[in-house]
C-alpha cells in the first residue's frame, strides 16, 4: 500500500516534470490558454463573489436575520398607497412606545457643511440614537460610541466620526478626540472614531457612507416640523431587532395599530386626511440593501457564464490541436506500455498546470475588479465594500482549476483512439490515432463565428450608442460653468427677504472676481430634480405636462437657448412676479399642434393655468437641448423666479475658480450661510453620463475580449483542422501546389462555415430585433446595417487570418517538413 | 524475371541529361548536433534511365530523393534539372518545377481521401501554370488511368480501393503532367508481394516506353530491376562495377 502511494507520487512528479517540459516548448499555446482562461476566470470569480456577497453572505451584524427597517406607508381614502415616509412626531412616539423590537434606533440622513474647517467641505451626516452602535455591533478605533448620555432628549453635543473621515479630513490627527466640529452653528466634541473594519448598512442609498455621526436631538428638522403629524420626511428612519418570539407579520400588526391609532388622534380626520390610514411594513436589512439588484446579479452571472462557455470552447479547440501535436508522444507512451489512465493522467497534469497558472492570473484580475467596483460602482451595486479574496473566492479558485483540468483532459482523451494509437508508430502516419470529425469541426467554426458576430455587433452597437451620448453637443460650454448652492450655517431660520438679500450680495461679490464673466440666480439644469407641472391651456382646456423650472433672465443666454419667437423675461417680471412664461419649442408644438418651427409663434399669448384662478401668459418660445444622457427633448416651461440658494457662475475662457475662493467670498458677506455645493457642470455632466461611460468602457472591454477570444477560438479549431490536413498539404505541395493555391484551398474549404456562421448571426439578430422590438427598437435599427457589415467584415477577417496563420508553418517551408511524418 | 530484364537492359544514356547533381551535401542542424545526411553526391541521370537507390536505414536515401524532388533544399552543391539550375529556387518556383518536371510516387500513396480517383489524378493539372481546359484534363487523366489499368474506377474514392490499386492511381497522378522524371519512394512498402510485383511491372513498362525513373528501395529484388543501381552508405554513394556506367564525376 505504502509502495503504491510512493509510486503514485513518483508518477505524479514525473508527469508534472514532463508537462512543464512540454509547455516550455509551446509558449504561444501556454500564453493563449493562460490569458484566455485567466481573464475569463477572473471575471467569473469577481461576479461569483459579487453574487455570493449580494445574495448569500450573511450581513456582518449580530442576529442579522432579525434586523429590520420599518416603513410607514400612508394609504389615501381610495385605499392606494400614497407615500412611504414617517412624520416626525409619529416616528419619535413609535420609537418610545413600541414593544415589538428588543432594541431599536432612530436615524436621519443628511448632508451638511462643516463650517469649522477652512474649506468648509460638505459631509454626509447621520443623526442617530445610541442603539445604532449596539444594533450594528460597531467597533471603535478610538474613543467611545454614543451611550445613554446621548439618548433622545439629552442634547449632548458630541460627535463620532468614521475612520475615513479621520484619515481624509483630519489627516489621522492623533489628538482627534480633543477636536470639535461645527455644523449649522452647533459645535460638537469628537468623542470617537469608528474602526476601519466596520461596514455600514446601505439602507438609505447604495454607496452612502456616514462621515459624521451626531446625536438625534441635533438633526436639522425645524422645531415646527417636529410637531406636525401631517408632514412627512423621506430620510426619517427606524431600525430595530425583532423580538425572538415575534414574526415579522405579527410585529407589523402590533405596530400598525400603535402608529395608526396615534396618528389618527393627532390629525384632522375630517379634513385632507379623511379616510386615510397608516400601515407599518417590515423589511429585512438584507432585502433593503439588496433592493432590486437581485436580477442584476443573476444577469451578470449569466453573462459571465456565457463568457466562460466561449472560453471553454476556445480552450477545447486549442487543447484538441495540442493533443494532435502530441500524438507521437502518446503513441510512444502507448508503445512502451502506458495504459489509458496513464495517458489521462498526463493530459490532466498538463491541463491542471495550465489552469493553475490561469487561476493565478484570475486572482490578480479579480482583485483588480474588486478595487474597480469599489471605486466606481458603489452607487450602483450593494455591498461592494465587502468584496475581497476571502474564503468563498479562494475555495472557488481551488475548485475551478481541478474541474476545468478534468474536463479538458477528458475531452482530449476522447479524441485519442487508444487502439489506433498503438499502431500509430508503425503506420505511415496516414491513419492518425486522433480524430475529430469534419462535421464537428465545421459546427465549432460556425458557432465561433456566430457567437463572435452577435456579441461583437451588440457590444459595438451599445458602445456606439454610449459614445454618441457622451459626445452629444449641449449647445453650451459646460467647461466654463460652475454650479453653487448655499445653505444656512446657523440653527436660526432666515426669512425669505433675508435669503434674497444675502443671495444678491453674494452674487454681486462673486461677479466682481476677475475670472468671472457672469453670475446668475439659477440652479444647474444637469442636477435639477425636475418636477412635472400639470398645466391647462385656458382656451382649449388642453392639459399639458411639461417639466417646470424657475429661471432668471440670464438663463437662456447661459444655456445657449435662442428665442424662436417672443421675448425673454424682463426686470419687471421678477419685481412684480408677473404671470408670464417662456416655453420650449416642443411644448409650443404640443400647444399649437404644428410641427413647423415657424409656427411656434402661434403659441405666444396662449395662457396656461395651474388650476387656480391665475393664468400665465406665454411670452417667449426657445430652442432646447438634450440633457447629457437623454434621448429626447421633453416639453419644458420656464417661470421668472430668482433662486435664493443657487447660483450659476460663468467663467471667462481659460479661467478657474476654487471652492476656497467662494468660501472666502461668502464669509465676507455673512456667517449665516455657508457654501453647500460647489460643482463644475463638466463634473455634473460626467456624473449624468456615468451609465454611458460605464457602458462604453464595459462594451469596449467586452468587444476586445470577445474579439480576442474569437480569434483564439477560431485559430484553435482552424489550426487543428489544418494540422489534420498536414499530409494532404504536403502531398499537394509535392505535386506542384503553390502557396497561393493552398491558401485559397483552406479559405475555400472554410468559407462555407464562416458564411453560415454570419448567416446564423443575422438570423439571431433578426429574431432579437423582431421578437423584442419594443425593448430593443432603440438599440437595433436599420441604421446599424453598415455597422453589421463592418462587424461581419471584421469577423471574416479574423476567420481568414485564422485560416492563414496555422497554414503558414507548412507553406513557408520546404514540402518535406509537411511530408516528413508521413514518409 | 525483373532481374533478368534489368541486367540485359542497356545502361547507356540514349538521350539528354535529365538530372545532374554536383557535390551535393545536406546537413541537419539542431542546437547541439550537426548531422551530415548527404556528402559530396555527384550523379547524373539520363533520359530513359531507370535508377534505383538503395542502402541501409538512415543512409540518406529519402533525403536524396527529397532533394531530387525539390521537396527539400541541399545545404551545398549544385543541382540541375534538364540543364536548369534549381539549387536555390524560391518555394513557389520549386513548386512550379515539381508540377511540370517531376512526378512523385510515395510509399503510402498520399492520395486525398475526399477527392475521387479522377480528381486525384487531375490535381497536378489543376496546379499547372499552363491552365489546361477541362476537355484537355479529361483526355489526359483518362489516358493515364488507362496506362495503369484503372480507367474503370474514375469515380471511386481512394478508400474504396485496394493498396495496389491506390498505388496505381498514384502512378497515374505522377504521370499526368508528363514529367521529366518519376521519383518513386519505396513503392511497394505498404503492399503485399503480389500487389508490389504488379506495381513494379507498371513502372517497368513505363520505363520501357521511355519514362525516366528514379526509385528508392531497400528491396534488392526491385533494386535489381533498375538499369542503374546506386548504393548509399552514410550519406555517400558507393560505386560498384554494376553501376559505374551511369555515374559521372
Amino acid at each position: 500500500m505504502k509502495l503504491e502511494s510512493l509510486n503514485i507520487i513518483y508518477l505524479f512528479k514525473f508527469q508534472v516534470k514532463q508537462a512543464f517540459a512540454s509547455m516550455k516548448n509551446k509558449p504561444d499555446f501556454v500564453f493563449s490558454v493562460v490569458s484566455t482562461m485567466g481573464l475569463t476566470l477572473g471575471a467569473l470569480l469577481s461576479v461569483l463573489t459579487l453574487a455570493y456577497v449580494m445574495l448569500v453572505k450573511p450581513l456582518p451584524y449580530p442576529d442579522q436575520e432579525r434586523l429590520y427597517k420599518v416603513d410607514n406607508v400612508q394609504f389615501d381614502a381610495t385605499g392606494s398607497a400614497n407615500v412611504t415616509a414617517f412624520n416626525y412626531p409619529g416616528l419619535v412616539h413609535f420609537y418610545q412606545n413600541q414593544q415589538s423590537f428588543s432594541d431599536s434606533a432612530l436615524i436621519l440622513f443628511d448632508e451638511e457643511v462643516l463650517t469649522s474647517m477652512a474649506l468648509q467641505p460638505t459631509l454626509t451626516t447621520t443623526y442617530i440614537t445610541p442603539q445604532w452602535f449596539t444594533l450594528l455591533a460597531v467597533d471603535m478605533a478610538l474613543g467611545r460610541a454614543f451611550e445613554q448620555s446621548e439618548a433622545l432628549n439629552t442634547h449632548n453635543p458630541v460627535a463620532v466620526i468614521s475612520y475615513e473621515t479621520w484619515q481624509n479630513e483630519f489627516s489621522a490627527d492623533k489628538n482627534i478626540l480633543e477636536q470639535k466640529v461645527t455644523f449649522r452653528g452647533v459645535s460638537f466634541s469628537i468623542i470617537g472614531v469608528i474602526a476601519p473594519s466596520f461596514v455600514e448598512p446601505e439602507i438609505e442609498q447604495l454607496g452612502r457612507k456616514s462621515q459624521i455621526l451626531l446625536p438625534w436631538d441635533f438633526n436639522a428638522t425645524p422645531q415646527r416640523f417636529r410637531e406636525r403629524w401631517w408632514d412627512r420626511g423621506n430620510s426619517l428612519t427606524f431600525i430595530g431587532k425583532l423580538k425572538n418570539e415575534l414574526t415579522a407579520k405579527q410585529a407589523e400588526q402590533q405596530i400598525t395599530t400603535l402608529v395608526n391609532d396615534t396618528w389618527q388622534d393627532n390629525i384632522d380626520r375630517q379634513g385632507f386626511y379623511k379616510g386615510w390610514h397608516i400601515e407599518m411594513q417590515l423589511r429585512s436589512f438584507k432585502s433593503v440593501i439588496l433592493g432590486d439588484n437581485e436580477n442584476k446579479a443573476y444577469l451578470t452571472l449569466i453573462g459571465v457564464i456565457g463568457l466562460l462557455l466561449i472560453a471553454c470552447i476556445n480552450i477545447s479547440n486549442l487543447q484538441l490541436s495540442r493533443t494532435v501535436e502530441k500524438q507521437n508522444l502518446l503513441a510512444i507512451m502507448a508503445a512502451v506500455g502506458a495504459k489509458r489512465k496513464h495517458i489521462f493522467q498526463l493530459l490532466f497534469t498538463e491541463s491542471l498546470l495550465l489552469m493553475t497558472l490561469a487561476m493565478v492570473l484570475a486572482l490578480v484580475v479579480a482583485q483588480f475588479a474588486f478595487s474597480l467596483m469599489q471605486s466606481q460602482l458603489q452607487l450602483v451595486l450593494p455591498r461592494v465594500n465587502e468584496l475581497n479574496l476571502g474564503g468563498f473566492t479562494l475555495i472557488c479558485a481551488l475548485l475551478f482549476p481541478l474541474v476545468l483540468a478534468f474536463f479538458f483532459a477528458a475531452l482530449s482523451q476522447r479524441v485519442v483512439n487508444y487502439q489506433r494509437l498503438n499502431t500509430n508508430l508503425q503506420s505511415s502516419g496516414k491513419g492518425t490515432g486522433l480524430q475529430v470529425s469534419k462535421f464537428v469541426r465545421q459546427i465549432l467554426i460556425i458557432s465561433q463565428v456566430t457567437v463572435a458576430t452577435v456579441l461583437i455587433f451588440i457590444n459595438i452597437s451599445l458602445f456606439n450608442e454610449a459614445i454618441t451620448s457622451i459626445n452629444q453637443e449641449e449647445g453650451f460650454n459646460v467647461d466654463n460653468l460652475i454650479s453653487v448652492s448655499i445653505a444656512p450655517s446657523t440653527s436660526t431660520e432666515l426669512s425669505r427677504a433675508d435669503q434674497l438679500a444675502i443671495s444678491k450680495e453674494i452674487q454681486q461679490k462673486i461677479a466682481q472676481l476677475p475670472q468671472v464673466e457672469l453670475v446668475s440666480k439659477n440652479s444647474s439644469p444637469l442636477t435639477d430634480s425636475e418636477g412635472i407641472w400639470s398645466l391647462t391651456e385656458v382656451q382649449s382646456n388642453q392639459i399639458v405636462l411639461p417639466l417646470g423650472k424657475s429661471v432668471d433672465s440670464h438663463y437662456f443666454n447661459l444655456m445657449g437657448q435662442d428665442f424662436i419667437a417672443g421675448d425673454n423675461f424682463g426686470e419687471n417680471d421678477y419685481k412684480d412676479r408677473a404671470p408670464v412664461l417662456v416655453i420650449n419649442q416642443v411644448l409650443a408644438q404640443q400647444l399649437t399642434q404644428q410641427l413647423n418651427k415657424q409656427e411656434s409663434i402661434k403659441a405666444l399669448g396662449k395662457q396656461l393655468s395651474f388650476g387656480g384662478p391665475n393664468a400665465y401668459t406665454i411670452i417667449g418660445v426657445v430652442n432646447d437641448f438634450k440633457l447629457p444622457g437623454g434621448n429626447t427633448i421633453p416639453p419644458r416651461v420656464y417661470m421668472p423666479n430668482l433662486s435664493r440658494s443657487n447660483l450659476l457662475i460663468k467663467l471667462k475662457d481659460q479661467q478657474t475658480i476654487s471652492r476656497a475662493q467662494l468660501v472666502a467670498v461668502i464669509k465676507e458677506v455673512t456667517s449665516s450661510v455657508s457654501l453647500f455645493e460647489f460643482s463644475p457642470l463638466s463634473k455634473q455632466k460626467s456624473h449624468r453620463l456615468f451609465t454611458q461611460y460605464t457602458t462604453a468602457i464595459t462594451t469596449a472591454a467586452l468587444t476586445l475580449i470577445t474579439f480576442i477570444l474569437s480569434a483564439i477560438g477560431l485559430y484553435g479549431i482552424l489550426s487543428y483542422s489544418t494540422q489534420m490536413r498536414r499530409f494532404e498539404i504536403g502531398t499537394r505541395m509535392a505535386i506542384g501546389a503553390k502557396r497561393r493555391d493552398l491558401i485559397a484551398l483552406i479559405i475555400k474549404d472554410n468559407a462555407s462555415s464562416i458564411i453560415l456562421g454570419i448567416v446564423t448571426s443575422i438570423f439571431i439578430l433578426s429574431v432579437l430585433t423582431f421578437g423584442f422590438s419594443e425593448q430593443l427598437e432603440h438599440y437595433l435599427t436599420l441604421q446599424l446595417l453598415p455597422m453589421f457589415l463592418a462587424t461581419s467584415g471584421l469577423v471574416s477577417f479574423i476567420s481568414l487570418f485564422a485560416c492563414y496563420l496555422p497554414l503558414r508553418q507548412y507553406i513557408n517551408r520546404p514540402a518535406i517538413y509537411s511530408l516528413r511524418g508521413a514518409e | 524475371m525483373s532481374n533478368a530484364q534489368s541486367n540485359t537492359a542497356t545502361n547507356t544514356p540514349n538521350n539528354a541529361i535529365k538530372i545532374q547533381m554536383k557535390n551535393i551535401g545536406k546537413v541537419f542542424e539542431t542546437e547541439e548536433l550537426e548531422t551530415h545526411a548527404l556528402q559530396n553526391i555527384d550523379m547524373t541521370i539520363y533520359s530513359g534511365d531507370y535508377v534505383s537507390i538503395s542502402g541501409p536505414s538512415g543512409c540518406g536515401k529519402s533525403t536524396l530523393l527529397s532533394i531530387l524532388g525539390l521537396l527539400d533544399m541541399p545545404t551545398s552543391g549544385e543541382y540541375f534539372i534538364e540543364g536548369v539550375n534549381v539549387t536555390s529556387l524560391s518555394l513557389d518556383e520549386a513548386a512550379e518545377i515539381r508540377n511540370s518536371k517531376i512526378g512523385f510516387i510515395f510509399q503510402s500513396f498520399n492520395l486525398i481521401d475526399e477527392l475521387s480517383v479522377f480528381d486525384n489524378v487531375a490535381l497536378p493539372l489543376r496546379y499547372s501554370s499552363e491552365k489546361p481546359t477541362d476537355a484537355q484534363i479529361n483526355k489526359r487523366v483518362n489516358e493515364c488511368l488507362e496506362m495503369v489499368g484503372m480507367s474503370h474506377r474514375t469515380s471511386h474514392k481512394p478508400n474504396q480501393l485496394s493498396g495496389g490499386q491506390q498505388q496505381r492511381i498514384a502512378i497515374a497522378r505522377a504521370l499526368v503532367a508528363d514529367p521529366a522524371i518519376l521519383l518513386v519512394d519505396e513503392p511497394t512498402g505498404n503492399l503485399d508481394s503480389k500487389s508490389g510485383d504488379m506495381v513494379m511491372d507498371v513502372l517497368e513498362e513505363l520505363n520501357n516506353k521511355g519514362t525516366t525513373i528514379c526509385m528508392v528501395t531497400h528491396d534488392p529484388r526491385y533494386a535489381d530491376m533498375a538499369k542503374t543501381q546506386l548504393k548509399l552508405l552514410d550519406g555517400a554513394i558507393l560505386q560498384s562495377p554494376k553501376v559505374a556506367k551511369s555515374i559521372r564525376d
